[in-house]
């Protein structure tokens, strides 16, 4: 299409290029009344000349080498004639400038509030020209004098400067003319003219109509969660690179926190203070859209401006209650979110206890061995197999665990976690430890797998959370087997009469399993459950999604703080101490081992079940035998190795416990509220035998 | 009328409007033409002396009439062609019809105008207020000017588009945020896709495709055989599916089309139609022209014709007792019968390939039918039952080339195509293989026990551990047969049977079953070894079950051997004892039996180790399969107690 511009070729206009001296005066008023008509309406006259030209940018549509914005008249004029004149132009170079400007945006690519932008001030240059076309006629009748021209173009003249000024402003803003960008150059020269009345009408009008498009994309963003934004101009972005993944395994995480995300420029400042609620209704009615259930908003309403704030937030908080119903529903009834996280806690907390035993029992073997000797396919058929063959088998989410050997031990993974601040899984650095050569045991954990969309809920964050629980429980278990093996191979040597010298060592192994069951006891019993039940109280009156989300990360730190995982300090404790009880558990069951190979090798050759029962039913033979092992026991026991042993584990574990009581004690009392530690020492001290021992 | 009017203008102003009056019709003028050097664009003659600012104004309102040209010309050339050749395609004749109705507006304003014009120059004495000037006609000009813009740049970007990618470009140029061009391109978009919803309710009631120019979204393809009809004759053209018809939609209104056909043709319901009343409710919310009824409409019709056809498919063509039928007889799930067409057509299958007769297994299968509890079955499922043998190569029996076949015919060949079929047979054979090689082992297992019994145990000490070594390798082998077929029979296919039930239930058109059945046979194949990456490692299975036979025969021979060596034993226990015999024999076989001893010996170790390196091989390949993950069991049950992993 053609611009109109000088580009034109001027032949004509110098055959008729008359001097203003040429006229007398009153017809001089009359053909400067016509010239100053063609003015108005953008047309150069004869006896105008520029001041101000308009040079286009590269590429834009208006094209040609520019044209002139400002004119001044021709000399030779009487000067009151010229002063009257000189009033009157600006009002063609401000059409002009509005002109070239809506020509200009004529482009598809300015986007949809341009396109409404440019439509509304088109109509009121069609008012304007409109309104020239009358002064035509009344100069025709010879009706118009300067004067009356002056007085008929008053209310055109303020319009027009306005726009004129509202257009510079859009065209000086590089870049952000566009999009909610523009609405909030509009919104600011509306602010800044709120006392004229005109203006404000003006003002008002603009912003209406050319907000349209923009708030209708925020309806069908705020009530059906879709974003029509062909243009780029909308105020949240929709990155489509992040796919919602279901093996991924922070995708859940990424997928809520990155999918949607704010475009601050595009931000029209009424919405900034709700504008964290539009983006998470329109990303909880996309999550419902994704999971292909129809959302049907009964409080969809059209949304238009207006100059009272408050009426958006009304509706988007509407919009945000109906969505954030809509996702809990979805979460809590249709993917029966509370049935999942009980089958988390019936595996990771162990509710269901006895699968750990089945398991431990037959998967001993391998956890003993390192991580590069392990088949994990053979570890997870025997967790399943356990599994299967526990109270757990009615769980409908079984299928769903599978187990992982992770690249560092619980004790190294902690600090590292809470020290970041965030529980977010922290940058795998090279530590001087071989993955490949941990043990099975402190490598291992269960693993949940979660589709989507419950792993928005259960993401990353919450499951490594709930492994580290469940990592902790297993070793404190694991541990207690160990310790309850040990009094196994002691019950063995009942018979011999070696009681009395292994009566220290008895009550060491008393001491570690009083210690072990009621850590165990106070962490399930007084930490996990209560936390539970009152994690199940409040979701009974959650509202939207985010605050389940909060919830069960609350239940999770609370348990993480109460079982004193969050302390760096008290954890290598307590780690120290599970550790002497393992190697005292390990050295003890070594010891009881040596003595039944050497039994049946004193009973002589391949002790067969039948041969052995025949054998010692003489009860002679069995006196002897019994004399024979005492005797030796007596005497193993009584070497000094073995003393030694016994004695540096003795201490270990009451230097260690008298420290961890000693920092427990600390604790509670320094931290005001956290009466569960109260409990925990009363526990584990019940008959102040530590504190007494510790005092003297 | 004006004083200075004549000294300004060499030609009066009512003579240039009415040269604007032709100029706005596309027509040169007196003193308006088309420009010499810039063509395509209207200049007032340079010899005509007016103001530049009435120059400028004129060329302003002349731009309107060179729009109005190009729109003119384009719809004008699109039609003209019609009659010819290269005709246009149903959608572009909508637009251009359009655009036609959008002129007439155009028309209807120039015929005002020019009215005014005329009565100016005819009559002095107008009012002032009605007088056209050259400024009065820049006023009226702006609307049009605008609108004519907008079609001019519609007029460009789809002059060559063609069916649904005009649809496509106007629904983008549709949403735009002046509410005036919106509805002004949204409405020439309803008239265009007029033409498609048509062609949209046709194949979704008819399932007529009626796409004289190949605009619709759906592709036919003739050369397409009946029994292809749903699978490879309609198809989806992407390049012409409207942006706003989803990819779930277009399959959906493909799949209803071709619903229809295959109710009509393929199951011979010819006279099927939706009622009339969901077809009319349907054909309202179509005529609105909207996306979302779109969506609606179809979902109901769709359910509609769907259910119809599954419910032919049960009840007329009892799809889910073929698919049984298939189950039992090809999948080995009908064990007496299996076992005894099993028995009987052993020797019949002994022979090489070519002397392999069809006719002899026909009579077998029938006798295997009446002596088994598959004479109660459904007649119509017998029906369908055959034998195929396959092209044989030389040095092959009878059990390499024959399998049990499953014929139906239409409309079920659809579901049961001949790559489908082949799938069935190719499981079917791995099946019929090992049950082969189970019940030779199970048969050994008998002569074992013959031999044993009659063995006395001081005397024949040697034989007995002979005996052992045997039974310790046969057991091996029992041992990865059973569980071997467990996998196959309960891991795989009962799992995969359970799952392609529930998804039978869910199904809610014949894609969807296709789909279901084809799940079900690629896990079938996959986990059964028998996928086509996978051909090694069933040559392993192979190997070893070939071996196993060709170790039954050793076995067979010794066990001969043994038997001979026991009744000479007695007859020479018989003679000892008095009761008579040749004494002289009995040296010469003595001497024989050391030797036949330990050549014996010596080979069945050599087969056992044979055997373990074989079976060790299976094994570590099927740990690197990619679908380990189904195969875990498989292997630890194989090698419960890692006996073969240790060594």
């Amino acid at each position: 299409s053609k611009g109109r511009s000088s580009s034109y070729p001027t032949i004509g206009s110098d055959a008729a290029a008359p001097s203003m001296k040429d006229f007398p005066s009153h017809v001089q008023e009359v053909v400067v009344v016509e010239e100053l008509l063609n003015e108005l309406l953008g047309f150069e006259g004869q006896m105008v000349e520029a001041t101000e030209k308009l040079v286009p940018k590269a590429g834009s549509k208006a094209g040609g080498s520019g044209f002139p914005v400002s004119f001044k008249f021709q000399e030779g004029l009487d000067q009151s004639v010229s002063d009257l004149v000189e009033r009157i132009l600006p009002l063609g170079a401000y059409f002009r400038r509005v002109h070239w400007f809506v020509h200009d945006r004529f482009d598809y690519g300015y986007g949809l509030v341009n396109h409404a932008f440019t439509a509304v001030l088109r109509e009121l240059m069609k008012d304007y020209m409109i309104f020239v076309a009358q002064l035509e006629t009344m100069f025709r009748e010879k009706k118009l004098s300067l004067h009356k021209l002056w007085f008929f173009v008053q209310p055109a003249l303020k319009t027009m400067e306005l726009l004129d000024s509202v257009v510079k402003d859009v065209v000086s803003k590089e870049g952000e003319g566009r999009g909610g960008a523009l609405l909030n150059i509009l919104l600011r020269w509306n602010g800044q003219l709120r006392g004229d009345p005109v203006a404000r009408d003006v003002m008002g009008h603009l912003l209406t109509r050319a907000s349209v498009p923009y708030f209708s994309m925020l309806e069908k963003w705020i009530y059906e969660g879709i974003i029509e934004d062909p243009y780029d101009e909308f105020m949240i972005r929709e990155d489509d690179g992040i796919e919602k993944g279901l093996s991924a395994a922070d995708i859940g995480d990424l997928y809520w926190r990155k999918r949607y995300s704010c475009r601050r420029e595009q931000f029209p400042v009424f919405l900034e203070k709700v504008s964290e609620k539009v983006l998470t209704t329109g990303k909880f009615l996309n999550v419902v859209r994704e999971c292909g259930r129809p959302i049907d908003c009964p409080v969809a309403s059209s949304l238009s401006y207006t100059t009272n704030d408050r009426e958006y937030v009304e509706k988007i908080d509407e919009a945000f209650g109906f969505a954030s119903s809509l996702l809990l529903r979805l979460f809590m009834d249709d993917m029966c979110l509370m049935q999942r996280l009980e089958s988390l806690k019936h595996y990771f907390m162990l509710e269901h206890g006895d699968f750990v035993f089945h398991f431990m029992d037959s998967a001993d073997e391998e956890l003993q061995k390192p991580v590069r000797d392990i088949s994990l396919s053979k570890l997870e058929s025997l967790l399943e197999l356990s599994v299967r063959t526990s109270i757990s088998v009615s769980d409908p989410y079984k299928e769903s665990l599978t187990c992982v050997l992770l690249k560092e031990p619980l004790r190294q993974q902690l600090p590292k976690i809470f020290a970041t601040g965030s529980s977010a899984i922290p940058e795998l650095k090279k530590t001087s430890l071989d993955p490949l050569a941990l043990s099975g045991l402190e490598a291992f954990s269960l693993e949940q797998k979660v589709e989507w969309p419950i792993s928005l809920v259960l993401n990353r964050t919450v499951m490594t959370r709930y492994q580290i629980i469940f990592r902790h429980l297993f070793y404190c278990k694991y541990v207690e087997r160990q310790l309850c093996s040990t009094w196994a191979g002691q019950q063995s040597l009942k018979e011999y009469s070696a009681h009395s010298l292994l009566l220290n060592v008895f009550s060491l192994r008393r001491k570690m399993l009083h210690f072990l069951q009621n850590y165990e006891y106070y962490m399930m019993v007084e930490v996990i459950e209560p936390n539970w039940h009152r994690f199940e109280a409040k979701i009974e009156n959650v509202k939207t999604i985010e605050e389940v989300m909060s919830c069960l990360s609350d239940f999770l730190d609370n348990c993480l703080k109460a079982c004193l995982l969050t302390n760096t300090f008290l954890i290598n404790r307590l780690y120290k101490i599970l550790h002497v009880c393992s190697d005292f558990s390990r050295s003890m069951t070594t010891f009881y081992r040596s003595f039944s190979v050497r039994e049946s090798s004193s009973s002589g050759g391949i002790v067969d079940l039948d041969s052995r029962g025949s054998g010692k039913d003489s009860p002679v033979a069995r006196a002897a035998h019994s004399e024979y092992m005492s005797a030796h026991i007596k005497t193993a026991l009584s070497d000094s190795n073995f003393k030694k042993i016994v004695v540096r584990k003795e201490a270990d574990f009451h230097e260690n416990i008298m420290g961890l009581l000693k920092s427990l004690n600390e604790h509670a009392h320094s931290t005001a509220g956290d009466t569960h530690l109260d409990h925990l020492c009363t526990r584990l001290d019940y008959n102040l035998y530590y504190k007494n021992t510790l005092l003297s | 009328q004006k004083e200075f009017a004549p000294k300004m203008f060499s030609v009066a102003e009512i003579e240039l409007l009415q040269d604007l009056m032709y100029v706005l019709q596309g027509i040169e003028g007196k003193y308006i033409k088309m420009h010499v050097e810039q063509e395509d664009s209207f200049v007032l003659d340079s010899k005509v002396s007016v103001p530049q600012a009435t120059r400028d104004m004129i060329h302003s309102i002349a731009e309107v009439g060179w729009l109005y040209r190009k729109v003119k010309s384009f719809t004008e050339n699109k039609l003209r062609r019609r009659a010819g050749l290269k005709a246009c395609g149903l959608m572009m004749q909508s637009f251009c019809a359009a655009l036609q109705e959008e002129l007439n507006e155009y028309y209807r304003l120039v015929a005002v105008l020019d009215g005014q014009v005329n009565a100016q120059k005819k009559a002095v004495g107008v009012s002032p207020q009605d007088m056209i000037s050259l400024r009065r006609l820049l006023v009226w000009t702006v609307e049009p000017l605008e609108r004519l813009k907008i079609l001019s740049i519609l007029v460009d970007t789809c002059s060559e588009m063609h069916g649904g990618a005009l649809i496509t470009a106007l629904h983008r140029y549709a949403h735009h945020g002046d509410p005036q061009v919106s509805s002004c391109v949204g409405g020439i978009l309803k008239k265009v896709s007029q033409p498609l919803y048509r062609m949209v309710s046709r194949w979704i009631f008819e399932g007529d495709l009626e796409d004289p120019f190949d605009e619709f979204f759906v592709r036919q393809d003739v050369d397409a055989s009946a029994e292809e009809m749903w699978t490879l004759r309609y198809q989806i053209r992407p390049q012409m599916l409207p942006s706003f018809v989803s990819k779930e939609l277009a399959q959906r209104i493909l799949i209803i089309g071709k619903s229809v056909i295959f109710i009509r043709e393929s199951c011979g319901d010819r006279e099927w139609v939706l009622d009339e009343k969901s077809i009319r409710e349907a054909q309202e919310q179509f005529d609105q022209l909207d996306p979302i009824k779109l969506e609606i409409a179809t979902k109901e019709v769709d359910r509609m014709t769907n259910s119809h056809m599954l419910e032919l498919l049960q009840e007329k063509y009892h799809m889910s007792m073929h698919l049984d039928g298939l189950k039992r007889y090809l999948l080995l799930g009908q064990g007496d019968f299996l076992q005894y067409l099993l028995e009987l057509v052993g020797p019949e299958l002994d022979r090489p390939h070519d002397r392999v007769m069809r006719h002899n297994i026909l009579g077998i299968l029938e006798s295997a039918i009446r002596g088994s509890n598959s004479q109660f079955d459904n007649p119509e499922v017998l029906e369908c039952l055959d034998v195929s043998l396959a092209k044989g190569t030389p040095g092959e029996d009878g059990w390499d080339i024959f399998s049990l076949d499953y014929r139906v015919g239409m409309p079920l060949s659809t579901l049961f195509t001949k790559e489908v079929m082949n799938k069935y047979l190719r499981v079917f054979r791995a099946h019929w293989r090992l049950k082969r090689v189970e019940s030779r082992l199970n048969s050994m297992w008998k002569i074992h026990m013959n031999v044993s019994h009659a063995v006395k145990t001081p005397r024949d000490d040697d034989i007995v551990r002979l005996l052992q070594e045997c039974y310790m390798i046969r057991h091996e082998m029992t041992h990865f047969v059973t569980n071997f077929q467990y996998h196959l029979m309960f891991e795989v296919m009962e799992c995969a049977w359970s799952e392609l039930q529930d998804s039978l239930e869910k199904a809610q058109n014949l894609d969807e079953i296709i789909a279901a059945q084809n799940a079900f046979l690629k896990r079938l194949i996959e986990d059964s070894l028998l996928g086509e990456e996978q051909e090694k490692v069933y040559e392993k299975v192979r190997k070893l079950l070939l071996f196993m036979l060709k170790f039954l025969e050793q076995q067979e021979n010794i066990f001969r051997d043994i038997h001979q060596e026991i009744t000479r034993r007695n007859m020479q226990e018989r003679v000892e004892s008095g009761a008579g015999g040749v004494p002289e024999w009995s040296s010469v076989s003595g001497s024989q039996k050391m030797e036949v001893s330990k050549e014996v010996v010596d080979a069945l170790s050599g087969s056992r180790t044979e055997y373990r390196a074989i079976l060790q091989n299976l094994l570590k390949i099927i740990r690197s399969q990619k679908n380990a993950e189904n195969l875990k069991y498989l292997v630890f049950r194989l090698d419960f107690n890692e006996h073969y992993g240790e060594q």
